[in-house]
């Protein structure tokens, strides 16, 4: 089952996930962990769900707006900055969260610790001019 | 032997939709990534971007007369999304290839076709 779970992605992976309380879908390839961001769409105001890997840091969530390396900020972050308050599900709870976006010092030290996780990090930086933001979601 | 491969998109996300923004990020890097493995194959040669089947104009004459219809030939869902060409020892490697290609495991699938 595990490596048939490597090969979930997008609305199959957040329908599964929900379905098993992530007893399916959190453990994901190269054993990261994934939860799923829940943000409010800014030109349709519907919800939108992305599975997403992610570490956490004390009671918050970190989340690397990647894109995979694309030129342009994902569309889960797009809405975050137009409305920061969002719902992260981690296995079975749902939680409400404020994002905030990373720098400084406090920046360098999430990237390298995500980068630990999913090493790709580095690489999808290299392809892309703008800086990838690392988003924090914090318990409102 | 010199072989085309058909891209079926089927139910692959596709950049610039909602299905794609579900995917996850690492995700789209992982489909970035595979395209760009299978364009650095020797023996690789890409075919021209298409735009999305519903920009298809199907044509046929009938009497003389040209009649077109808007859409792909086949079922949206089963249209051509794409195509390559791959120069290959035998049908085991153009395969092998074809697997690698994301639409396979996306939802989609390849019809790999020998060239005269």
């Amino acid at each position: 089952m595990a490596d048939s779970d490597d090969e979930l992605f997008g609305a199959e992976h957040v329908r599964v996930y929900r379905e098993t309380g992530g007893e399916r879908g959190y453990t994901w390839r190269r054993g990261s962990k994934i939860l799923l961001l829940t943000t409010t769409g800014r030109t349709s105001g519907e919800p939108r769900t992305t599975p997403l890997i992610h570490v956490a840091d004390g009671d918050r969530w970190v989340i690397i707006a990647s894109n995979g390396g694309a030129a342009d900020h994902p569309a889960w972050f797009k809405n975050l900055r137009a409305s920061p308050d969002a719902t992260v599900e981690v296995k079975a709870d749902a939680v409400p969260v404020a994002a905030t976006i990373a720098d400084g010092d406090e920046r360098t030290r999430l990237w390298a610790e995500m980068n630990e996780v999913w090493p790709d990090y580095d690489a999808y930086q290299a392809q892309t001019e703008r800086e990838i933001p690392v988003v924090v979601l914090t318990p409102r | 032997m010199n072989y085309m491969l058909l891209i079926h998109q089927g139910t692959t996300p596709q950049p610039g939709t909602d299905e794609w923004d579900a995917l996850s990020d690492e995700q789209k890097g992982a489909v970035f990534a595979a395209y760009q493995a299978v364009n650095a194959t020797p023996g690789f040669t890409p075919g021209e971007r298409m735009q999305s089947p519903d920009m298809a104009t199907t044509v046929r004459v009938q009497d003389g007369a040209t009649l077109t219809t808007d859409g792909p030939f086949a079922e949206m869902k089963e249209a051509i999304g794409g195509y390559c060409f791959f120069e290959a020892d035998d049908l085991d490697a153009a395969i092998e290839l074809a697997a690698r290609i994301p639409a396979a495991s996306m939802g989609g699938a390849v019809e790999v076709r020998p060239l005269v």
